[in-house]
């Protein structure tokens, strides 16, 4: 490679990681416990399994479960009713002050099969919810979303521009090679350049598939946009209804018409996904791609009929695949474990780069070929 | 910029002899998180989860393994 495009390329290198790394630091740091964020929740009390009652114990009429928790809130409204992927026995009812509001939820965790409350779990609150939140958005909802995702991009083009400039670097070292015995600064390079090229791959699907996420709440304005409204199109204009079916008829309708497939949540009329006629009942499989490809299937709120069900678009199962391998969350404790490693090797990689360019600060006259010059001088054992 | 005479004993390296490793290593990477995502369950998950781990065994044991040894 010519010097000038090594220049060049530290140069992109060199930009691009300092504008993110700060920002890559606290999504590393923040993101570790997110990992284990269902096994946190349980420890500090957050989360109550259901008792064992004995197998094949029949599941409550979805309507008593659905009474039995908005008889805490009665002034509430019902947004979601939701249970984790491999959940069973409990449905989590979560009651806002309108159809829409994000402000103050409360959740009522309740028996799916006794139709008792279990608990109140409190997800908008503690140490997980500030960790989530700094994750997700900063605490300054799209926004911060927006701004992440584009560290997002800079990460990437970091990451990139790092592989370019592995290989003027690694001319005369063995791979894995780390020179311990040498100036601090050797051990400190060779460190940063091990690891980045370790984690490399995995550092770029959690990084594009974060920036994905970033888009997550435009891309489903947009499917509203896009599907919802299509689907619902014979309901527009009319009255929102006065009455309401009984959700587990509601439930059996979308169960007749996806058999093979179990019911992942319900969004409530009026909800982002739904409509002010319908349940939006989301259906799921049973393999990791298919449980989290959710198919929507559209019941009319008074009658409890089938009103449309379509196919999730690209735009959306681009955004439903992308979450697991950002989360990890897929392959048991073995693969969350292994996302843990990877994310504290991480975080040494963009530690060692900050360090590198902060001690090199104070030499400003090196330049890139004498960098990579005094570089291959001390390859020598 | 000052004259540094290089004396390495290791000859400059071609493209393929600097990347082969990382090239094993990132293609074990990336079928180990896509496999994981598209199998349900069973011992071959165990496999696909494994070849995520050799990467991750490879970046611990020479960082950390290889270096006790040497000292």
């Amino acid at each position: 490679m010519k010097i000038h495009s090594v220049k060049t390329w530290a140069w992109v290198h060199k930009w691009s990681s300092l504008v993110c790394t700060v920002f890559m630091l606290l999504l590393c740091l923040t993101g570790l416990p997110l990992i284990f964020s269902h096994e946190i929740s349980h420890l500090l009390g957050n989360e109550v399994e259901p008792p064992v009652l004995p197998a094949h114990t029949p599941q409550a009429s979805m309507d008593k479960v659905l009474n039995n928790a908005k008889a805490l809130y009665p002034s509430r409204v019902v947004q979601f009713v939701f249970r984790d992927i491999d959940e069973t026995n409990s449905w989590t009812v979560s009651l806002g002050k309108t159809a829409t509001s994000e402000d103050d939820t409360k959740f009522v965790k309740m028996d799916s099969r006794t139709a008792k409350v279990l608990q109140e779990p409190k997800f908008n609150e503690g140490f997980l919810y500030v960790m989530f939140k700094l994750h997700v958005d900063l605490f300054a909802g799209l926004p911060g979303m927006l701004f992440l995702g584009l560290m997002g991009v800079l990460l990437v083009v970091a990451i990139i521009s790092g592989v370019v400039l592995y290989a003027p670097f690694m001319r005369r070292l063995a791979f894995g090679e780390i020179r311990r015995d040498r100036a601090p600064k050797l051990k400190r390079l060779d460190t940063h350049n091990f690891l980045g090229i370790v984690t490399l791959v995995w550092a770029l699907v959690v990084g594009t598939t974060g920036i994905i996420n970033a888009w997550a709440d435009l891309v489903i304005k947009y499917w509203q946009f896009d599907q919802m409204s299509a689907m619902t199109a014979p309901y527009k204009g009319l009255p929102p209804p006065t009455h309401f079916a009984s959700l587990q008829a509601a439930v059996d309708t979308a169960q007749a018409r996806e058999p093979d497939m179990r019911l992942g949540f319900i969004a409530f009329p009026g909800t982002a996904f739904s409509s002010p006629h319908h349940y939006g009942m989301f259906m799921r499989g049973d393999s990791p791609v298919t449980a989290r490809l959710f198919k929507p299937v559209l019941i009319d709120a008074q009658t409890a009929k089938l009103t449309d069900s379509r196919e999730v678009p690209w735009y959306l199962a681009t955004l439903l695949i992308s979450q697991p391998l950002h989360f990890g969350d897929y392959g048991g404790m073995p693969l969350k474990i292994l996302w843990l490693i990877l994310d504290v090797f991480t975080i040494v990689v963009l530690w060692t780069g900050l360090v590198l360019w902060w001690k090199k600060r104070a030499h400003p006259q090196v330049e890139t070929e004498q960098h990579i010059a005094l570089n291959e001088a001390y390859a020598a054992r | 910029m000052p004259h540094v005479k290089s004396h390495a004993k290791m000859p400059t390296k071609t493209f393929m002899q600097m990347f082969i490793w990382p090239i094993v290593l990132g293609v074990l990477t990336l079928f180990g998180l896509v496999m994981t995502l598209l199998l349900e369950g069973g011992w071959l998950e165990l496999v696909s989860i494994g070849a995520l781990g050799i990467p991750v065994i490879v970046m611990v044991y020479i960082y950390y393994v290889k270096s006790v040894f040497r000292h």
